[in-house]
């Protein structure tokens, strides 16, 4: 398992990804169906152009594409976090792909970019995802009562997060 | 005590520059604001709030400019939220101008479209804030470690709710 940056290759899996209502029902509106190939090309293209906000990863498993990993960098006092994101391919799923991808996020946002929060929001009823980042190491922090509309409905939202403390500041 | 929101007019900007000199009032803001604040920044901004009314509002106590109260919007899937945010001159602190304040923003972000949920994000050791959002009826949906950084140094920040179910069962008593 790694994670690597995106490439043209990973259009046609990218598309069958995001294509998926199993997958996409728990993602953001910003995917936006039907999602086509041209859709997959046009956000691998500018998953490559992402400067400041963030990074765009694919997840790699046993060599083949597995899934994406998104961090999205705060700004202003928000500015030590990052928001964490990722989906991986339904016939992956239940192999701990996503717990590791996380983790490996995880230390890319502590070591890479000195950060001292990574966030995850999820909906509370996926229960797949909130085990994968309970596994992670990450702690339920927050319940947000009707925090999201999704598909029409209001839903409550979890909020999981892993901390870093400077050692040098507990003093 | 009579406490009123208003849109903001061009006379508030002395105001809003000489209650930023304040540290005090500085302290659980933005990280991006500069300080010393500059008049042409209180102006700029006095500007924009006069164009987003009702979401920016000039808190007014007695008559007299006292601090801004305002909602801001949220996307995608956080559509149906809006963030509330807030500051006060020091002299109207303690006085309960803020819990007033928070009472008539929500009448207004409970009547835009859509809006179900308005919270807050205050620093953990803001206990003031939070007694004012309490006051409201909003609850205490969690506790963010690290969540927020100000000047260099971060703090635990407190997530505090209100649906619109819950502020409708208030209303009605």
């Amino acid at each position: 398992m790694r994670l690597r940056a995106l490439s043209d290759n990973d259009a046609p899996l990218v598309t069958q990804l995001f294509a998926d209502e199993r997958i996409t029902k728990w993602l953001l509106d910003a995917i936006a169906q039907p999602f086509t190939l041209e859709d997959a090309k046009a956000f691998i293209f500018f998953a490559r152009g992402k400067g400041s906000t963030g990074r765009d990863f694919a997840i790699e498993a046993n060599g083949t594409f597995a899934g994406i990993l998104t961090l999205h960098y705060g700004e202003d006092v928000y500015a030590h976090t990052a928001q964490i994101g990722y989906a991986v391919l339904p016939q992956l799923q239940g192999q701990g792909i996503a717990t590791r991808a996380i983790q490996c996020a995880v230390s890319f946002a502590r070591e890479k970019r000195g950060l001292q929060r990574v966030y995850a929001n999820v909906l509370s009823e996926n229960a797949a995802s909130r085990r994968a980042l309970g596994k992670a190491g990450f702690a339920h922090e927050a319940t947000l009562h009707c925090g999201a509309k999704k598909a029409g409905r209001l839903q409550d939202l979890c909020v999981y997060a892993q901390v870093f403390v400077e050692e040098s500041e507990e003093a | 005590m009579n406490v009123t929101l208003r849109r903001f007019e061009p006379e508030d900007a002395k105001k809003v520059v000489q209650y930023l000199e304040d540290q005090e009032v500085f302290r659980y803001l933005s990280d991006n604001l500069p300080y010393p604040y500059s008049l042409q920044r209180g102006q700029q901004f006095v500007e924009a709030a006069q164009e987003n009314f009702p979401l920016d509002c000039a808190i007014v106590v007695d008559g007299e400019f006292a601090g801004t109260i305002g909602l801001m919007e949220k996307n995608d899937v956080y559509r149906c939220n809006m963030e509330i945010g807030y500051w006060l001159g020091r002299k109207y602190w303690n006085r309960g101008v803020i819990t007033e304040a928070i009472r008539q923003m929500c009448n207004v972000a409970f009547g835009q479209e859509g809006i179900t949920r308005v919270y807050a994000v205050v620093f953990a050791e803001n206990l003031s804030s939070a007694k004012a959002l309490e006051r409201n009826g909003f609850l205490l949906e969690g506790r963010h470690r690290n969540g927020l950084i100000k000047y260099g140094v971060v703090h635990d920040a407190l997530i505090y709710g209100l649906t619109w179910s819950d502020w409708a069962a208030r209303k009605r008593g």
